[in-house]
């Protein structure tokens, strides 16, 4: 079958874990005036925690190629927008 | 494992591999169609954040970073419990699987009530952009821009919430009934990637909405 058998529940217990001590940074970065990287922080932190939660939690790691090229495509078109949308106001 | 005798097995499919591979695939290329959704919500964010910065920052303020925190950490939870519902259907471990559908369910609950609670708040305070708004700020009306962008994220949020507790209580009424054999615990793993996709989206909207401008 596709789906790996999974018997070992410790890792979604050490995700759970670093998704909570994520949430804690991501609180507590808040309180301190990082200027302009304050919001790139915090965006970093978010990205980390989904990245576990897809990696592990949506079983990403064992998923095939196919599904690996198809999640990509939906960052790229996300990329296209931020990409395009900066392109044009940054440069106004 | 052999498919030739699986009940579960679609006619138009030639293994059991091959039906699991294309049922992923679709529930992949929606959470995709879901991304760019969501994707135009925070196009509008960057746009207008970055037009007026100020305006965002002084009104995060007004927003519960405590009721957001606690929200943050229930749907982190509820994501657990149905990483562990998925991780029990493959298993075959049905008692376990109807529990952790459950908890998911109460937790997407729990989150909903302490949205009801905030969107309470702002009905009381004026801070609903249209007709009801009435709230003193040094931006005017202006301010509304804002709170457009927090009700769109959060509804739009919210609403895919409510889906997705109505959709686990069903399957954990139908695990109940012992619809999900072992053989069967793909549906339980869809409804798992939608869960995690909902979860996903609230870890940009927590920082973006609540937290800019809190020092």
């Amino acid at each position: 079958m596709a789906s790996v058998e999974h018997h070992s529940l410790k890792p979604y217990f050490v995700v759970y874990g670093l998704l909570m001590l994520g949430l804690v940074a991501t609180v507590w970065v808040a309180y301190f005036d990082l200027g302009v990287l304050g919001t790139p922080l915090a965006m970093l932190i978010a990205t980390t925690k989904a990245s576990l939660v897809v990696w592990i939690f949506m079983h990403v790691k064992e998923a095939t190629p196919m599904i690996w090229v198809t999640i990509l495509m939906g960052l790229v078109g996300l990329a296209i927008g931020f990409i395009f949308l900066f392109s044009d106001y940054l440069a106004r | 494992m052999s498919s030739t005798n699986n009940p579960y097995l679609a006619h138009h499919f030639d293994d059991i591999v091959q039906q699991h591979e294309s049922v992923s695939l679709g529930m992949w290329i929606f959470l995709l169609t879901e991304i760019m959704f969501f994707g135009g919500i925070f196009f509008t964010y960057a746009v207008y954040r970055y037009l007026y910065p100020e305006m965002f920052h002084d009104m995060s303020h007004h927003l519960d970073v405590t009721l957001g925190t606690l929200n943050t950490a229930v749907l982190l939870t509820s994501s657990l419990t149905m990483a562990l519902a998925v991780n029990a259907a493959q298993r075959g471990l049905q008692k376990r699987l109807v529990t952790m559908l459950s908890v998911t369910c109460a937790a997407g609950l729990v989150f909903l009530v302490v949205k009801f609670f905030e969107y309470s708040h702002k009905f009381h305070v004026g801070s609903v952009p249209g007709p009801l708004w009435d709230f003193e700020n040094p931006y005017g009306n202006k301010a509304q821009l804002f709170y457009s962008l927090y009700f769109a994220a959060t509804g739009l949020h919210g609403f895919h919430v409510l889906i997705g507790v109505v959709l686990i209580g069903v399957f954990a009424i139908n695990a109940y009934r012992g619809k999900y054999p072992v053989q069967r615990a793909q549906p339980v793993e869809m409804v798992g990637l939608y869960w995690h996709f909902v979860d996903l989206v609230w870890l940009y909207v927590f920082p973006l909405f609540y937290l800019i401008g809190r020092f």
